[in-house]
């Protein structure tokens, strides 16, 4: 089904190609979500994919699956939006990979309710926070990741499994009542 | 075996990855040890919470949203359709087989004025009592429905393209005749002084070569041929645009930026179509 609609797309039917976004308008939106943070460049970001979808169809190759190739792309945008984003705020180093608690709350969406889980995943550096989505948010496999996000399976795995730890000891210390900075 | 070997096993099996044999081993490692007993526990906590993260939504429909913009991009230069993030993405042609792009651009552009002609000549013409539908900027995008985003967006005269090219073409002709009240009344407004920002829809750049005109939740330039040479960033429905004013040399053009949600003065943001980018002014 899917595969058709591709052809269809590929091939310049633009009511296939429309349809093909109407089906990954979803996924696209919740990885820049989780990946972004909140809802205003969660948005901003999944239309930029969407975009990008439509005017790069062409350049998909059916020996990638459709949706790691989609991921891809709006993994990439949501990379640009955090460059971006610290270049206009000027923050260091290691500000940058743990922001400071109110920071994440102020990048967190306040139409949710910042849960302890979101708080820490935004406090992730970057690269394990998109392992983490594709994992969870996508029911992606380590292989899926690993082609969405061009990195070696073992980097995958290994970007998950200290993500995971990380989060876990983070929990842990909101539990205790100490948040780090 | 080791804590450290088996703490990768724990990680391992909470993506399902541990063969029968390997799970038996965990269990009875973790039967023996209390640490890697609380490290197991608190990993798969993490782990069920990570599945149960909310499955979030856009608050709109996005394709709908974009409609109008990838319309409008086949028509636009390429330095204003790419962006320097796609390096990490494999190039190709740029164009989509099988669409005359520059054709839709110009239809598109075309129909688009027609909506915003509609608007500004009928209550002075022929007299029809409609509501501005494309011009209604405080709509707010997540309550578009499918059966009206089209009009929304000013895109309900779009010919289909197995209209014949004869028809689109006097469409066209007609569109643009019918496009030429709205730069008049913009002219108007400017003489006028300084209007109310709802009276002030659309604004001719002082060498009347350019206009700005809101569209949706986008801020749009258009040159005198009527193409569309710059669409600001969507801005959600919490945001309210209104038109401000052009530089002297025509080539910026400041739009004022409410937002709804929080009783802030509004930002001022500028558009420089020539450079193709746009930013918020600092005060």
């Amino acid at each position: 089904m899917e595969a058709e609609l591709i052809h269809s797309a590929q091939s310049g039917d633009r009511d296939a190609l429309i349809q093909l976004l109407r089906e990954v308008e979803t996924p696209v939106y919740r990885t820049a979500y989780y990946l972004l943070g909140n809802e205003q460049d969660a948005l901003d970001a999944a239309q930029e994919a969407l975009i990008r979808i439509y005017t790069k169809i062409n350049s998909y190759q059916e020996k990638a699956q459709f949706k790691t190739w989609v991921q891809r792309i709006v993994t990439n945008i949501c990379i640009d939006k955090f460059r971006k984003k610290r270049e206009t705020v000027s923050i260091d180093e290691h500000e940058l990979v743990f922001p400071a608690p109110e920071q994440v709350e102020d990048i967190l969406d306040r139409s949710y309710m910042a849960s302890d889980i979101r708080k820490a995943i935004a406090q992730l550096p970057e690269h394990h926070r998109m392992v983490v989505t594709l994992r969870y948010l996508q029911d992606f496999s380590y292989n899926e990741i690993s082609d969405s996000l061009n990195l070696p399976l073992n980097t995958v795995k290994s970007y998950l499994f200290r993500a995971r730890q990380h989060l876990q000891q983070l929990l842990q210390d909101y539990e205790k009542g100490g948040v780090r900075g | 075996m080791k804590c450290a070997e088996v703490i990768d096993w724990m990680q391992r099996e909470l993506d399902y990855d541990l063969t029968e044999f390997e799970q038996k081993q965990l269990k009875e490692h973790v039967d023996g040890c209390l640490e890697c007993a609380e490290m197991y526990r608190r990993l798969k906590h993490i782990s069920s919470e990570l599945e149960m993260l909310p499955k979030v939504t856009p608050a709109f429909n996005l394709v709908d949203a974009i409609l109008p913009r990838i319309e409008l991009q086949d028509g636009l230069p390429e330095a204003t359709a790419t962006s320097e993030s796609e390096q990490a993405l494999p190039r190709s042609s740029k164009r989509i087989k099988g669409f005359s792009s520059k054709q839709w651009g110009g239809i598109v552009a075309a129909s688009l004025l027609l909506a915003f002609g509609i608007y500004y000549y009928s209550p002075i013409g022929a007299g029809v009592d409609s509501k501005p539908i494309a011009a209604d900027t405080a709509k707010p995008a997540a309550k578009v429905s499918k059966s009206d985003s089209h009009q929304q967006y000013g895109i309900a005269a779009m010919p289909e393209p197995n209209e014949s090219s004869e028809s689109s073409n006097s469409d066209t002709a007609k569109n643009s005749s019918l496009a030429l009240a709205a730069p008049h009344s913009a002219q108007q407004d400017t003489q006028m002084g300084i209007a109310s920002s709802q009276e002030r829809e659309l604004l001719t750049s002082p060498n009347g070569q350019m206009t700005a005109f809101i569209n949706g939740q986008q801020v749009l330039v258009q040159n005198h041929e009527g193409k569309t040479i710059f669409t600001s960033k969507l801005w959600e429905a919490q945001y309210k645009l209104s038109l401000q004013s052009w530089s002297e040399d025509s080539q910026r053009f400041i739009y004022l930026v409410t937002d709804l949600a929080n009783e802030q003065s509004p930002q001022e943001w500028e558009i420089d179509w020539r450079n193709q980018t746009e930013s918020k002014l600092s005060r």
